[in-house]
C-alpha cells in the first residue's frame, strides 16, 4: 500500500509572561521560556478502485445490433491512474454452434463475430490546476483493437490519467455495430474486462 | 502542560479534517478489475427475393392439357442464418371460375387443370434437388414440399410449373388461373415442415 505522508512540525512556545512585574523579572523569566517542537505526521493512502456501488453486471446484456447502452462507471481514485479495457474475443461470438458450423457459416458468406465499441467517460479534477473540473473521455471503435491492444484504452497499461476522480460516477458506453453481412443466427456474447490501477 | 495536549489535539484535527469532510463512496478491492458480459441474439430468420411472374399459359383448343413443357414462373434468392430453413413450395390448380359445364359434358370437359410447382436449383451442388407438389393440392397446404437447406445456405433457385394435366378431359374455353407460392420459414424443422407458421416466414406467390 503506498502511502503519501504529510509532517508537520509544530513549534509551541511555552511563555511565562510576566504580569506587571519589573524588568528585571522579565529578563529572567524569559531565561526560563521553554520550546516545544512537535512532529504530526498524517498518512492519506492512496486509494484508486470500483467502487462497489453502481456497478451493473448485466448493463450489456440482451443488447440489440446497431445499438448503444452506458452504464455508470463509479471510479474512486485519490491519485493519478491509468484505466484499460479489454476483450476476451475481440467480438461477440456465438456459444451455441458448434465450430464446424461457424466454419461453414463464414464459408457460406455470413458473419460469425459481432463487432462494437467501447467510449469512456469520467470526470476528473485535473491535479496540475488545482482540482478543476474537467472530462476525460476516449474511445475504442472496434473490439478487435481491444483484444489486439491496438488503442488508447488499452494499448499498454491503458489510458493515463493525471487527475483524480471528481466523486462522479463515470460513464462506460458500448455500441453494437451492424455488420454488413448477415449474421449467423445464435445467441453471442464476449467478456471486457476494466482495469483501474494507480499511478506509482 | 494542559496548554500544550490542547494545542497538540488543534494541529491533529488540522490534518484530520479534509479527509473526515469527503463523502467518498466505500472502495470494494474485490470488483478489481471489473467485467462486464456483452450479449445479444440473432433470431432465425430467412429472406426471400422473387421475380414471381404470372405467365400467359396457352392450354390450345380442343385439346387435352398433357404440357411436358417446363413453363418458368421466376426465379428466387433465398437466404437464411439457420441450418433449420427450408423452402417450400405449394400451388393452386388452374381453374375456371366462370365456366359452366353440363352435367352430361362433365364426362368430356373440365374447368381445372393441375400443374405441378417446383423449385429447382441446378447448381446448387450436392444439395440441389427439386421440391413438388401435385397441383391438386390447394395452397396453402400443410403437404407442400420442402426443399430443405442443409445448412446455412444462399439460395438461387427457378420456380417452374410442369406437367400440366387436364386428366384427358378437355378444358372449356375461357381464361384460368391459378398460383405458385413460394415460403421460407427459418424454424420449418420445428413446424414440422408446414408453412405458413411462425412469425419469421417469408413467402411470395404469383
Amino acid at each position: 500500500m503506498v502511502k503519501r505522508q504529510l509532517t508537520c512540525l509544530a513549534v509551541i512556545c511555552l511563555c511565562a509572561l510576566p504580569f506587571g512585574g519589573s524588568q528585571a523579572n522579565a529578563q529572567a523569566s524569559a531565561q526560563a521560556s521553554h520550546e516545544v517542537r512537535l512532529e504530526v505526521n498524517a498518512s492519506i493512502p492512496v486509494r484508486c478502485g470500483f467502487a462497489a456501488a453502481g456497478m451493473r453486471p448485466d448493463a450489456f446484456k440482451a443488447m440489440a445490433i446497431g445499438s448503444a447502452r452506458t452504464t455508470e462507471l463509479p471510479l474512486d481514485c485519490n491519485t493519478p491512474f491509468t484505466i484499460a479495457v479489454t476483450s476476451d474475443q475481440g467480438g461477440l461470438v456465438p456459444q451455441d454452434i458448434t465450430a464446424q458450423s461457424r466454419a461453414m457459416g463464414e464459408q457460406e458468406g455470413f458473419a460469425t463475430k459481432l463487432d462494437y465499441g467501447v467510449a469512456l467517460s469520467l470526470p476528473v479534477l485535473d491535479i496540475a490546476s488545482g482540482g478543476t473540473p474537467r472530462i476525460v473521455s476516449t474511445a475504442c471503435l472496434s473490439a478487435a483493437d481491444l483484444f489486439s491492444r491496438a488503442c488508447d484504452l488499452s494499448a499498454g497499461s491503458g489510458l493515463s490519467v493525471q487527475a483524480i476522480t471528481s466523486g462522479q460516477p463515470g460513464a462506460l458506453t458500448v455500441t453494437l455495430l451492424s455488420s454488413a453481412k448477415k449474421p449467423v443466427a445464435g445467441t453471442y456474447s464476449d467478456i471486457i474486462h476494466i482495469t483501474i490501477e494507480p499511478v506509482s | 502542560m494542559k496548554k500544550t495536549s490542547i494545542l497538540i489535539a488543534t494541529a491533529i484535527a488540522m490534518f484530520a479534517a479534509p479527509a473526515m469532510a469527503q463523502t467518498l463512496p466505500t472502495l470494494t478491492e474485490e470488483v478489481k478489475p471489473a467485467t462486464q458480459e456483452i450479449t445479444t441474439t440473432v433470431k432465425p430468420a430467412c429472406e426471400l427475393l422473387s421475380t414471381l411472374s404470372n405467365p400467359t399459359i396457352n392450354l390450345g383448343v380442343g385439346a387435352v392439357a398433357t404440357g411436358a413443357a417446363t413453363i418458368n414462373v421466376g426465379n428466387i434468392t433465398v437466404t437464411c442464418n439457420t441450418p433449420n430453413s427450408s423452402v417450400l413450395v405449394g400451388s393452386k390448380n388452374l381453374s375456371n371460375e366462370t365456366a359452366t359445364i353440363l352435367q352430361a359434358d362433365s364426362r368430356t370437359f373440365t374447368s381445372t387443370v393441375s400443374f405441378v410447382a417446383r423449385v429447382f436449383a441446378p447448381n446448387w451442388g450436392v444439395d440441389s434437388r427439386a421440391g413438388f407438389l401435385n397441383g391438386t393440392t390447394a395452397w396453402p397446404s400443410a403437404a407442400a414440399i420442402s426443399v430443405g437447406l442443409p445448412n446455412r445456405r444462399i439460395l438461387n433457385a427457378n420456380v417452374d410449373i410442369v406437367n400440366l394435366s387436364s386428366a384427358g378431359l378437355l378444358p372449356v374455353a375461357g381464361t384460368y388461373t391459378g398460383s405458385v407460392c413460394v415460403t421460407v420459414d427459418p424454424d420449418a424443422a420445428l413446424n414440422g415442415l408446414a408453412p405458413g407458421f411462425g412469425s419469421d416466414n417469408d413467402q411470395a406467390c404469383s
